[in-house]
């Protein structure tokens, strides 16, 4: 890997005053999503935005999958939560075949990717067996982000890889990546539950916990993109000889990375052109951003919200280079009792009700 | 050539003995562990027992109406409670809420009330959608149990005194299967004629 690929991040050079909102992002937009009595997300647990839908994977609380158009009209709703077929015990990722116009849900405990038309018809069902957090299709193969688990199927000269790309068979391994000495318990280190990013088609992005290697995912291989370089505080042998201790623990752990100042990155987004990921050291978390064409890195512990004054810039989806946040309708509702000057639309703040289903707002950068 | 093979064979062995060692490390982490939860719960259900709930206001999803307690228990049966809030571990949630459908068989399911914690009055609509048993929600307050931050069940026979107070084990159905057993056994096995 050549020197054009290590993004360096020194903590010390991060933003020392509040960032205004205004001074990174050229504007909000807003995307209201439809609510009726059958159509109530609990918990945006994936956003999935597409050319031409948005989808949302709520797993726990209505263990529902709800599509919307790009306006946030409603489409259809799926809630197939049982044994049989077509349906899934465990829901733990959604993906969208765009070719095929395909809603796809993988079902951990069953092992199975559960197919779907776009009217929430069951089409058919496939078994992919191997252990894994995150399912991604990549052509006509499938991407796995299987965690810290014991995968003994993807055992490779004594260790287990990470990151897999399953042919189109979904059950032969052409490539494979991230190997790690041995299975760790959830319990011992912590998940940010990372997911891919579709970079274009052809390919996904991901880097995966515990780790400061970005991989890109092609329909042929997995390879390193990028190395997140901290110096002095990456997480390297040392934590890991530190999780094989007895009566090791996520708290444990914690202390340990935060007393030798270790950084760890996670909810990683990658653009076209901008990447956003957020890293932690001695219990400080940075937002950073940055752009892959001017190589430069923009970062900082707090923010300002000098914009819409409600919005909170926490990207859970990025599509064209427009990174995606969660906002609780709840929040905005509230807003109104007070003489703020927002810069949400008046038809959005005329209109929201306390328990609406939550409102998308949609960062878009300035360039840098 | 009988150096090398014996080379191999101490190899092979030195192998398959870290192999042993590190499973039977991964198997006292997780049996050490098993056994501090168990410490902890069983602390937490010693102290709850006999505390008697006050008659708090509950969210029904009908109509958006309210309800006292009291009007569940009215009827003198045995009432098997499970309480989990949004924080709560999942996989605990989600396993006792399988194994409770299960006990909807055995035990009358008028008996069976799920007392849920969802900030949001969306989330808790969203959820009793996909849910058939009786489930209300609490806002505003937090139970006298509720410290532990964990799900759990416990029963109510007598007024409104909490009784076998229980908290399931992450990753241990089987532990939760056998206590709803045993409440079956316990409180309605001479309740027949409450079957379905």
């Amino acid at each position: 890997m050549d020197s054009k690929d290590i993004i360096n991040i020194d903590p010390n050079t991060a933003s020392k005053v509040r960032v205004n909102y205004s001074s990174w992002f050229d504007g909000i937009s807003y995307i209201p999503l439809q609510t009726d009595s059958n159509f109530l997300v609990g918990k945006v647990d994936k956003l999935l935005v597409t050319d031409d839908y948005i989808f949302i994977m709520d797993r726990k609380i209505s263990r529902s999958v709800f599509c919307m158009d790009k306006e946030g009209h409603k489409v259809f709703s799926l809630n197939k939560s049982g044994k049989g077929r077509g349906e899934y015990v465990s829901m733990n990722d959604i993906a969208f075949d765009a070719a095929k116009k395909e809603l796809i849900i993988h079902c951990d405990i069953r092992k199975k990717l559960l197919y779907y038309n776009m009217h929430g018809a069951f089409l058919r069902e496939e078994s992919v067996p191997y252990e894994a957090s995150r399912t991604q299709p990549v052509g006509d193969h499938l991407a796995l982000y299987c965690g810290f688990d014991d995968n003994s199927n993807l055992k490779e000269s004594g260790k287990f890889a990470n990151l897999a790309l399953i042919g189109a068979d979904k059950q032969t391994v052409e490539s494979a990546a991230e190997y790690f000495e041995a299975p760790v318990l959830k319990t011992v280190v912590w998940t940010s539950e990372c997911q891919f990013s579709q970079v274009n088609d052809t390919l996904l992005s991901i880097k995966p916990d515990h780790c400061n290697t970005v991989y890109h995912v092609t329909p042929t291989t997995i390879y390193p993109a990028y190395t997140l370089d901290f110096g002095d505080y990456m997480v390297d042998g040392r934590y890991w000889e530190k999780t094989k201790e007895k009566n090791a623990t996520s708290k444990k752990l914690d202390a340990y990375s935060n007393n030798l100042k270790l950084c760890e990155s996670f909810r990683y987004f990658e653009g076209n052109d901008y990447i956003f990921f957020v890293y932690r050291q001695a219990g400080v978390v940075y937002n950073a951003l940055y752009s892959k064409k001017t190589k430069r890195l923009l970062h900082t512990p707090t923010f300002q919200n000098d914009m819409d004054m409600v919005s909170l810039f926490r990207p859970v989806a990025v599509y064209r280079d427009k990174f995606y946040c969660v906002l609780e309708a709840g929040d905005v509702y509230r807003i109104k009792k007070y003489p703020v000057n927002t810069s949400i639309p008046n038809e959005i703040m005329d209109h929201v009700q306390e328990f609406d289903n939550p409102i998308l707002a949609v960062f878009t950068l300035k360039p840098f | 050539m009988l150096l090398l093979v014996l080379n191999i064979v101490i190899l092979i062995k030195h192998k398959e003995n870290k192999e042993e060692s590190q499973l039977l490390f991964e198997q006292y982490n997780e049996v050490s562990a098993k056994g501090i939860m168990l410490k902890q719960q069983g602390a937490f259900q010693q102290a709850a027992e006999a505390v008697v709930l006050p008659d708090m206001e509950l969210k029904s999803p009908k109509d958006n109406s309210r309800i006292k307690l009291s009007s569940l228990l009215k009827d003198g049966h045995p009432k098997l409670f499970f309480r989990f809030r949004e924080t709560d571990c999942d996989a605990c949630v989600q396993h006792s809420l399988d194994l409770i459908k299960e006990a909807a068989n055995r035990i009358p399911g008028e008996d069976i009330i799920i007392l849920s914690g969802y900030k949001n009055v969306r989330q808790f609509y969203a959820y009793t959608k996909t849910q058939k048993l009786s489930t209300y929600n609490i806002e505003d307050q937090s139970l006298p149990l509720d410290t532990q931050e964990q799900p759990y069940f416990f029963i109510i026979a007598d007024h409104a005194r909490i009784q076998n107070v229980f908290v399931p084990l992450k990753g241990d159905k089987g532990y939760t299967a056998d206590y709803l057993s045993m409440m079956k056994n316990k409180y309605w096995h001479l309740h027949q004629h409450h079957s379905h």
